[in-house]
């Protein structure tokens, strides 16, 4: 037995505690993990296996290097990543890597500075503090050495080189401006087209910008949030988000070719195949539409949970990946699933075709089974569905 | 576990992440909807809220007869059962006290997991909220939800107006609630109580999204509200309320547990009173199962009468 009076005061403070610990438990399950997709420069595979960390991956497997883990970072503020959702970008010469995270902070840092079993001291990387997050990603010129990065609304315009130079001097000054702000967060990443930067927003617009001066070319209003990457191809340039729409917009004027009317959302970049545009939605179906007429050619029901990462198209197989873990090679001559992998962790990063096998980016490493070693997948076979990865990562 | 979690989720956090779509895609505004949100889990959690005034007002009446127990009888064991037999008694369960903070307590995860799934800023959030909305396609047409309201984004915490305004009125709506105490021992407590309760939840705030920190500040005023109406009104004493005075901040709720504490008095010598006994002598010609609880039963019932 208690007496209420003497109970109340610990009481009621160890409840405030429970609260705090709860929310605390919820504030870590809810974070942002970031979706960047894998990239291949050269032997080097570059994916982001968890929330604000990037890792290099030899050809054989072994990881090359991982950051920010290997690297210091002179902004003490600067060295917490949380989440990369745009694709790291290789400067012209490839020597450096440029990538920003949700913590508002573009990094810049070369691969070559760190040998696993030679570096002593970590080498130094540079950073910049942007406005917002930086969720759409960068976009690099490098014919006028211009590094585009999307933060909350705005689209910054940078010297890369200068970002470069401050690797090895943490006071380089590196000349920046606010090169546009929409009137919605900027998901999509930037992407340079014919002398024009095109840019989706959360506000519904599709912006065709000046890369030098940020003057709006034209620009395209959807009745609702464009959170896709556009894409151009031939004189269009595709775009969707949350209308569930697919807009194709001449490239040259701005003007509305057609529009696809999905089940629900369209988060994702088609893939092209000839005349041909692959999508997904997040109800988990798959369209086939025509590129010239925007009507459907044929559609497919997944039922293998949301999908957000653009597919890739390749050797005649359309691979897809769902954010409850699925990827599904489907045959477009028979409309078949040709193969289907469970991989126990989100595929929201986009699909890239590579040479001969489709890179993929999952949200972690998977077990194969029960007992066996941790793996990271990074790659699919199109045809056979075979999986490859590497154990080294996890 | 697992089932908890998903009875949680399916019976309280969807139901609620719905909710406040619909009313932020009803009103286009996701403020408004957290005003009315809140207004309605108020409303909702009423009858809880009254029980749980009536229950402190009855432990404060109590109070007095608690010490005349603890003077009287050295022994725990008997303390302790002489405590429980006067709770009983009159009716009120130790707990009782507790219930609305222990309602409040599940239903603020709720609303946190609403807030940071429904306007949260990450993408993630998103793919989320697009997993618990019902297949109306009326809530789905409103995302992403406009998060800005006045200065705060709903979704992100506010780093100094909105914990301080949390931290201030849950100091008063304390000050509003509780009575002055009995003893030196019982002050020093009451007074940690309402220093550390709003530094607490202040603190908290500061890692919150705004929206439960919007929906804290309201839930406190409208219970400021209830406070005092269920004082009965009144003058308001200023002066307590900052500590400059030792009078309750609602000195007509120092009437009302007067009151109470003469109920509680009476309860003390009831049993010698001629009315009990003829309703006792009635109670005996009732099947002998029933009398027991038929007695407590109507204790509480004569309480019940000057409840408010």
């Amino acid at each position: 037995m208690f007496h209420v009076k003497q109970w109340r005061v610990p009481g009621l403070l160890a409840l405030s505690l429970l609260l705090l610990l709860s929310v605390t438990a919820c504030a870590q399950a809810a974070g942002a993990r970031g979706w960047a997709g894998a990239v291949q420069k050269n032997d080097l595979l570059l994916v982001s296996p968890s929330g604000g960390r990037l890792v290099g991956i030899n050809r054989d497997g072994s990881q090359a290097w991982r950051f920010p883990d290997f690297w210091k970072i002179p902004n003490g503020r600067a060295d917490d990543l949380h989440a990369i959702y745009g694709e790291p970008v290789f400067s012209a010469d490839g020597r450096v890597v440029f990538v920003g995270d949700y913590n508002g902070y573009v990094y810049a840092f070369r691969p070559a500075d760190y040998r696993e079993g030679v570096t002593q001291e970590s080498p130094p990387a540079a950073s910049l503090k942007l406005n917002g997050p930086v969720i759409g990603g960068l976009a690099l010129d490098s014919a006028t050495d211009t590094l585009y990065v999307t933060s909350g609304k705005r689209v910054y315009s940078l010297r890369a080189s200068e970002l470069a130079a401050r690797i090895d001097n943490r006071d380089a000054s590196v000349r920046t401006a606010v090169l546009f702000e929409a009137g919605g967060d900027i998901w999509g990443t930037p992407v340079m087209d014919r002398g024009r930067l095109l840019v989706t927003s959360l506000d519904g617009g599709l912006y065709a910008l000046d890369p030098v001066s940020g003057r709006v070319l034209w620009s395209f209003q959807a009745e609702k949030g464009l959170a896709s990457t556009p894409l151009v191809t031939g004189a269009i340039v595709l775009a969707s988000g949350f209308g569930g729409t697919l807009y194709a917009v001449d490239a040259a004027s701005g003007a509305l070719r057609w529009s696809f009317k999905a089940a629900h959302w369209i988060w994702g970049r088609p893939a092209i195949d000839d005349d041909t545009a692959y999508v997904g939605d997040f109800a988990g179906n798959v369209y086939a539409i025509d590129l010239t007429s925007g009507s459907e050619r044929w559609s497919m029901p997944l039922g293998r949970g949301p999908l957000r990462a653009s597919p890739a198209f390749l050797r005649g197989t359309v691979v897809v990946g769902s954010d409850d873990g699925w990827l599904v090679g489907i045959d477009p001559s028979t409309r078949t699933k040709r193969w289907e992998r469970k991989l126990s962790t989100s595929l929201n990063a986009d699909l890239t075709a590579g040479d001969d096998q489709v890179l993929i980016a999952p949200g972690g490493c998977v077990r194969p089974e029960p007992g066996a070693e941790r793996i990271y997948y990074t790659r699919v076979d199109p045809v056979s569905g075979e999986l490859q990865g590497t154990e080294a990562v996890c | 576990m697992d089932l908890i979690g998903d009875f949680f989720s399916i019976f309280l956090i969807t139901p609620l992440i719905n909710l406040f779509v619909l009313l932020t895609t009803l009103t286009g505004n996701a403020g408004v909807a957290v005003i009315l949100l809140t207004v309605l889990i108020r409303a909702a959690t009423l009858p809880l809220t009254l029980k749980q005034m009536h229950q402190t007002r009855m432990m404060m009446a109590l109070a007095p007869r608690m010490q005349e127990i603890q003077k009287k009888y050295r022994d725990p064991r008997r303390r302790s059962e002489e405590q429980m037999k006067l709770y009983r008694e009159a009716g009120v369960s130790p707990l009782g006290c507790f219930s609305s903070f222990l309602l409040q307590f599940p239903i603020l995860i709720a609303l946190y997991r609403t807030f940071v799934i429904s306007v949260g800023e990450s993408p993630e959030s998103l793919i989320k909220l697009s997993e618990r909305l019902y297949g109306w396609e009326y809530l789905r047409s409103g995302l992403p939800l406009p998060a800005d309201f006045l200065w705060l984004h709903l979704g992100r915490p506010d780093p100094f107006v909105l914990p301080l305004l949390v931290a201030t009125t849950t100091y008063v709506l304390q000050k509003m609630s509780t009575m002055p105490a009995m003893d030196e021992r019982q002050r020093a407590q009451a007074s940690l109580m309402n220093l550390m309760m709003p530094l607490i939840f202040g603190w908290i705030t500061l890692t919150l999204p705004s929206g439960l920190g919007l929906y804290y500040v309201l839930s406190n005023v409208i219970g400021m509200a209830m406070q005092y109406a269920y004082s009965g009104g009144g003058p308001f004493n200023w002066r307590a309320l900052i500590g400059l005075s030792q009078e309750p901040v609602l000195p007509r709720a120092l009437e009302a547990r007067q009151k109470r504490i003469e109920q509680v008095k009476r309860l003390g010598r009831s049993e010698e009173e001629p009315e009990e006994e003829a309703e006792q002598e009635q109670e005996t010609r009732r099947p002998a199962k029933v009398g027991a609880a038929g007695a407590g039963k109507r204790r509480r019932r004569r309480y019940g009468r000057g409840r408010r």
